[in-house]
């Protein structure tokens, strides 16, 4: 199996750390909110390098990019930017109205999705932003 | 003498074996969900799914006692060597990753020992 194989090589410290929370998330002891919330960190410590402006534009983007065009996955921008902004409003009320159990388990499957993406294609990691959509761009 | 490793896990295969590196996977066998889940009857509905089990006497044993009762349903067992025992967290990893609808394999049980061992997260229900 490929993903075990490459899993076995990982040294990248920055998802082996992703990896273990996805590993948590998926345990029932957790709360489920805190599991959603475990799932944007995970995709925002992948993708998003150390920009500190536009934080949710640039996630949006990026995430559903890759989604639709790399793993053909059919994903709305709004989706993934109301993605973020349940799980800010989590992280700051620890309510958010929009949240629901059916938000956490499709963001898994995101999240499920993207972890592989990023474990198969390791020389795409270190690009930045605009590095990775030009190649996406390219490449799709 | 090689200490050989036994973990049940809940997985669901197209087919009843699977090698993946040195690990077996394959179906779990009567004996031993007998004796590594102190369960001596499972029933199972037409999806496949466990909807009823037996319990053995369990006065002497506080395993049961310990994990969720979903636990029981593994229908499959990873068979693998000390010497492949640190990469088994990574091989639960890449099931998770791989395959959706709820990876449970939270012990090893140690053939030579008798003794358990505990993986994290120790059980998942159908979250994945």
């Amino acid at each position: 199996m490929k993903i075990y194989n490459l899993l076995l090589k990982e040294d990248d410290k920055k998802f082996l750390l992703a990896i273990q929370r996805f590993n948590s998330l998926v345990d029932t002891h957790s709360n489920i909110r805190n599991s959603f919330i475990d799932c944007i960190t995970i995709l925002e410590s992948l993708f998003l390098d150390n920009a500190t402006d536009e934080l949710r534009f640039r996630f949006s983007l990026i995430i559903s990019f890759i989604l639709n065009n790399k793993l053909k996955i059919k994903v709305n921008l709004n989706k993934v930017k109301k993605f973020y902004d349940i799980r800010s409003i989590l992280v700051h009320s620890g309510y958010s109205k929009d949240f629901k159990n059916e938000t956490f388990y499709e963001c898994l499957h995101y999240t499920r999705e993207l972890l592989k993406w990023y474990l198969l294609n390791k020389k795409n990691r270190n690009d930045n932003f605009k590095k990775i959509i030009q190649l996406l761009k390219i490449n799709s | 003498m090689s200490e050989i490793y036994y973990a049940p896990i809940k997985i669901f295969l197209e087919s009843e074996n699977l090698l993946i590196d040195k690990f077996s996977i394959r179906k779990i066998t009567d004996e031993e969900r007998k004796r590594f889940l102190k369960v001596t009857n499972v029933v199972f509905n037409e999806n496949g799914n466990a909807i009823g089990w037996s319990i053995m006497d369990h006065k002497d044993s506080t395993f049961v006692h310990e994990v969720e009762h979903r636990f029981m349903e593994c229908q499959y067992i990873v068979k693998f060597s000390h010497n492949n025992f640190d990469k088994f967290d990574k091989l639960i990893l890449a099931l998770r990753l791989f395959k959706e609808g709820g990876i449970i394999a939270p012990v090893a049980f140690n053939d030579l020992t008798n003794s358990m061992h505990f993986f994290y997260p120790q059980i998942t229900k159908d979250r994945g």
